[in-house]
């Protein structure tokens, strides 16, 4: 299921919305994630806080979403691009590859409340697809 | 038997008073069929699903999602015995039908990212564990009858 050049464009574009919203976007769709999936609270035990809103959790909100955002400028290339990243996540942090689908999701409920207009289905199909290549890029070195 | 808290009984009875189940039914029966195309394999006879314009006009499509919609209803005013309620559903979808359980999980992400759409950052992330979790319960009594 790999990007066409549609898939690509429709991703730019609407990140291009999402990107003045970034660090909101980031910490919604973290503090989802520990609600909704409890279970996912186990890596970050670590944290001061868990809560939705706290210190912790928007740091990393801010992160992952910057990340993603340089992802969106490497679509061409995304394994490369992640290889350090993935190789961290592999041996050092060693998140089971099942938790980049649940926050894969709940970018994708927090992009919906946010941009209920312009996040269309085809648009939705073209960022599933781009968050699922993600995922896979960042679970390259994990064996 | 699943417990429910009032929090959670409120969170979903409240999210189904917002909806109007002609709208969000073909909402999100039309974008589980675009983003998730493989899933039209159950809908050959629905007509024209030729692209995302054509699902998203297609009346028999629309009409289905108010199905659906209506059968969520039934589990929201059984919630205390999903499992017996959907007794018949689940054989329906797995001896006539031949859905793959997989795809409820796929529609009910559907529907939930309709509702955000819907209700925007009132679907706090408590409404959306209280109803992801009975989307859940519904999914599980979807696939009971299967064997």
């Amino acid at each position: 299921m790999s990007l066409s050049a549609k898939d690509k464009a429709k991703v730019k574009a609407i990140w291009g919305k999402i990107l003045p919203k970034s660090d909101e976007i980031g910490e919604q769709a973290l503090s989802r994630m520990v609600v909704v999936y409890p279970q996912t609270k186990a890596y970050f035990s670590h944290w001061a806080s868990v809560a939705p809103g706290s210190a912790p959790v928007k740091k990393h909100g801010i992160t992952i979403m910057n990340q993603i955002d340089e992802c969106v400028g490497n679509m061409d290339n995304l394994v490369d691009f992640l290889s350090k990243l993935s190789e961290l996540h592999a041996t050092k942090l060693r998140v089971d590859p099942t938790n980049f689908k649940i926050l894969a999701h709940n970018l994708i409920v927090v992009v919906a409340a946010y941009f209920p207009a312009e996040f269309t289905p085809e648009i939705h199909l073209s960022v599933d697809k781009f968050l699922q290549q993600l995922a896979l890029a960042l679970a390259e070195k994990y064996r | 038997m699943v417990e429910w808290t009032d929090e959670e009984r409120a969170a979903i009875s409240d999210i189904f008073s917002k909806l109007d189940y002609d709208e969000v039914g073909q909402k999100c029966l039309s974008r589980c069929l675009i983003v998730y195309p493989w899933t039209q394999r159950y809908f050959g006879a629905f007509g024209n699903l030729y692209n995302a314009e054509a699902i998203m006009n297609n009346p028999l499509i629309a009409k289905h999602g108010t199905t659906v919609l209506r059968g969520l209803e039934r589990a929201l005013n059984n919630m205390d015995d999903i499992k017996n309620t959907y007794a018949e559903l689940s054989v329906l979808h797995s001896e006539k039908l031949h859905v793959d359980p997989d795809n409820f999980k796929l529609l009910s992400d559907c529907l939930t990212i309709v509702i955000a759409a819907k209700m925007g950052t009132t679907f706090t992330p408590e409404y959306q564990a209280s109803f992801q979790k009975f989307l859940s319960v519904v999914v599980s009594a979807l696939g009971k009858q299967y064997h």
